[in-house]
């Protein structure tokens, strides 16, 4: 039986040249997640010298953003004190001032400009 | 297929790594190229396949579609073509931020992908591609899937920024003392590597988390809020990004032009959007028909002003929509930066750009006029960018199989049965990586030094005052060479020269050791060779798995 199996070896007879179906597995497997994966990374105890994932991330840039305007993306100069939009011109004020205040804050969103401090 | 041994032709690979030759792959042929390989790239987006015999890979979505006309039925990777509809196609992808991590979505893929609608496997060996510090477990999966779903004969994984490097020193005749660097800018986000005696320096590598899909998104979301809602519309966004996208040269003239009015405007375009009835696809209307007829009045137009260059110009500052990171071409420089300092200029002279944003018009030039101002004015300045950058690093895959190690490295079913995965692993992960493990014993030694340095610095007279402060300046490597130098020329009988002549001599004894028994070396001894971070207390995993 053994011996059989090694000559097998050689050359898997299952093979042929066109494909055939891989075997279906009927049990549901879950998969982590990046997050987990990430967080289950850095928990491992790494030396300082080793280069992992987390640490090849860029850091910060030091050229200020661009200021644009959240509603026609123009180059905007004025910034609204009350909703924290920017716009560039009067008439797109006008029109900024009747806006909701979930559509503000989803224009604030948009530029990852949500948080109170910044 | 069967002519040669996986383990017969180490004495090769060894040789040429512990003898720290500087010639490229060797002078002979290895055999004629009779043996071909499968070459996957396998991109968060679309995968790259196809035989190294072949010119052009396929490229295959790499995602499984939901169409909305075509309830039923779900689209596998080249099976969009079929789709009449493509309005509000939703996607599965089968990663996370360039990881796999959705196998249910990435197994029907590859299925598709190997059957024989696209590329069979059968019996060659198969060269696939993964993000750069692909995680272990990530690793494993793919092991699994490949050896025991597959069955194929021999696997080998590789990023596909080494690809695109091997391909770029072939064409180009470099060798080993030409340092490159791979901007490898695509779906997930953008790796930027530095390869330095032909391989990678890990402590270069930098990651921007901006990709074409980060780009997609915005642009959709933009288009949300100013015109239409095309929320569920990423297929269709997507091309208008790739159609009407562009790179500016300078923001602040392009945004001053932006805000022009129509007539005068030279940017805004007028894009056509399809129906997917007439219109397959969309495109740019050129000029606004005089007596347009009934038909082109009922098309939908899109209105693209400033949106067609400030969303590529998130991958140079992605602070604009509030990311805490740096650009692009930045981020090129840190990269050039952290290297030694004798291979920045080599390194700033052959930049190779390859991934799907890198077609954006305009790309190359604005990358070269943003690294030209960062980097010092006399070094010399040089872009590589293919005709096509999304298969540049495909076309690798042939010069991959005629480097001197790859038969070595190649897993096949065998050694994958026999030792694990965590062995195979380190054998993909440490490829091309030799000189890793040089650097960071050079850093080790150059630590000890400097300590016992500046505790005998009142009794050694021998050291000059420069010497301290060239110690104490940046330049650490540069020093340390002096030093040595010193010590061994010298030769003080101090412990200083002792321990760093010992450190040397270890080394060379070492290598000498190596390839005395490289003839029986095994596997196992192999992975047992080097530092701290082997150390199974440590890392139980294994640390290179994860590099």
């Amino acid at each position: 039986m053994n011996t059989e199996i090694q000559t097998l070896g050689q050359k898997p007879v299952f093979k042929s040249t066109s494909w055939f179906l891989s075997r279906q597995t009927t049990k549901k497997r879950t998969w982590k997640g990046l997050k987990q994966i990430v967080s289950s990374e850095k928990s491992l105890p790494w030396s300082e010298n080793v280069v992992h994932y987390s640490s090849i991330n860029t850091p910060p840039s030091f050229l200020p953003p661009e200021k644009l305007s959240d509603l026609s993306g123009l180059s905007a100069p004025y910034t609204d004190p009350q909703t924290r939009l920017r716009f560039a011109n009067k008439e797109e004020y006008t029109t900024m001032i009747d806006l909701p205040m979930d559509i503000t804050a989803g224009y604030l969103a948009l530029r990852g400009a949500t948080s109170i401090v910044g | 297929m069967g002519d040669w041994e996986p383990k017969s032709g180490r004495t090769l690979k060894r040789r040429r790594s512990s003898g720290g030759s500087t010639k490229e792959v060797a002078p002979k042929p290895i055999k004629a190229p009779a043996f071909r390989a499968l070459v996957v790239d396998n991109g968060a987006y679309t995968i790259k396949v196809g035989f190294t015999t072949e010119e052009e890979p396929q490229v295959v979505p790499n995602c499984i579609m939901k169409a909305k006309s075509e309830k039923k039925r779900l689209f596998v990777g080249k099976q969009i073509e079929e789709c009449r509809d493509c309005s509000g196609l939703y996607f599965l992808l089968p990663c996370e931020k360039g990881y796999i991590t959705r196998w249910e979505v990435q197994k029907p893929v590859w299925d598709h992908v190997f059957s024989r609608s696209v590329c069979t496997i059968d019996e060659n060996p198969v060269v696939i591609t993964q993000p750069l510090f692909n995680f272990k477990s990530i690793q494993d999966c793919m092991d699994e899937v490949f050896f025991e779903e597959y069955e194929v004969s021999s696997l080998f994984r590789c990023t596909p920024t080494d690809l695109a490097y091997l391909n770029y020193a072939k064409h180009n005749k470099l060798t080993k003392s030409d340092a490159c660097l791979v901007m490898d800018s695509g779906f997930s986000f953008t790796h930027i590597v530095p390869y330095v005696r032909g391989s990678k320096f890990l402590r270069g590598v930098r990651r921007v988390n901006v990709g074409g899909k980060l780009l997609t998104n915005h642009l959709k979301d933009i288009i949300s809020y100013r015109q239409y809602n095309v929320m569920e519309e990423t297929y269709v966004i997507n091309q208008v990004k790739e159609d009407t996208g562009y790179v500016c040269a300078d923001v602040k003239k392009e945004l001053a032009e932006a805000s022009k009015p129509f007539g005068s405007n030279s940017i805004v375009k007028n894009y056509v959007l399809p129906d997917f009835n007439v219109i397959r696809r969309g495109y740019i209307q050129e000029t606004k028909p005089e007596n347009p007829s009934e038909v082109e009045e009922s098309y939908q137009v899109l209105r693209l002003n400033n949106e067609r260059f400030v969303v590529p110009e998130i991958l140079f500052h992605p602070s604009d929509i509030g990311m805490k990171s740096m650009g692009i071409a930045e981020a090129v420089v840190k990269s050039i930066m952290s290297t030694p300092k004798e291979h920045r200029q080599s390194l700033a002279k052959n930049i190779i750009m390859v991934g799907g944003n890198c077609k954006f018009p305009g790309f190359k030039e604005r990358m070269y006029a943003e690294l030209r101002s960062l980097l010092p004015d006399a070094w010399q300045l040089g872009l590589f960018q293919h005709a096509d950058p999304i298969t540049y690093p495909w076309k690798g895959g042939s010069a991959l199989l005629r480097t001197h190690d790859f038969r070595n490295n190649l897993v096949s079913k065998q050694d994958y049965e026999e030792l694990g995965s965590t062995l195979i692993q380190e054998r993909f992960n440490n490829f091309m990586l030799d000189s890793r493990q040089l650097d960071q014993e050079d850093e080790t030694g150059k630590h000890s030094t400097e300590f016992q340095y500046l505790s005998k610095l009142k009794s050694a007279s021998i050291f000059g005052k420069q010497e301290v402060s060239a110690a104490d300046s940046d330049i650490q490597i540069d020093s340390k060479a002096v030093e040595t130098a010193a010590l061994d020329k010298e030769d003080v009988g101090a412990e200083e020269a002792g321990q760093d002549a010992e450190g040397n001599k270890r080394g060379k004894s070492r290598n000498k050791a190596l390839e005395e028994t490289e003839v029986a070396a095994d596997v196992e001894a192999e992975s047992s060779e080097e530092d701290l971070t082997e150390s199974p207390s440590l890392f139980p995993l294994g640390c290179a798995s994860y590099l």
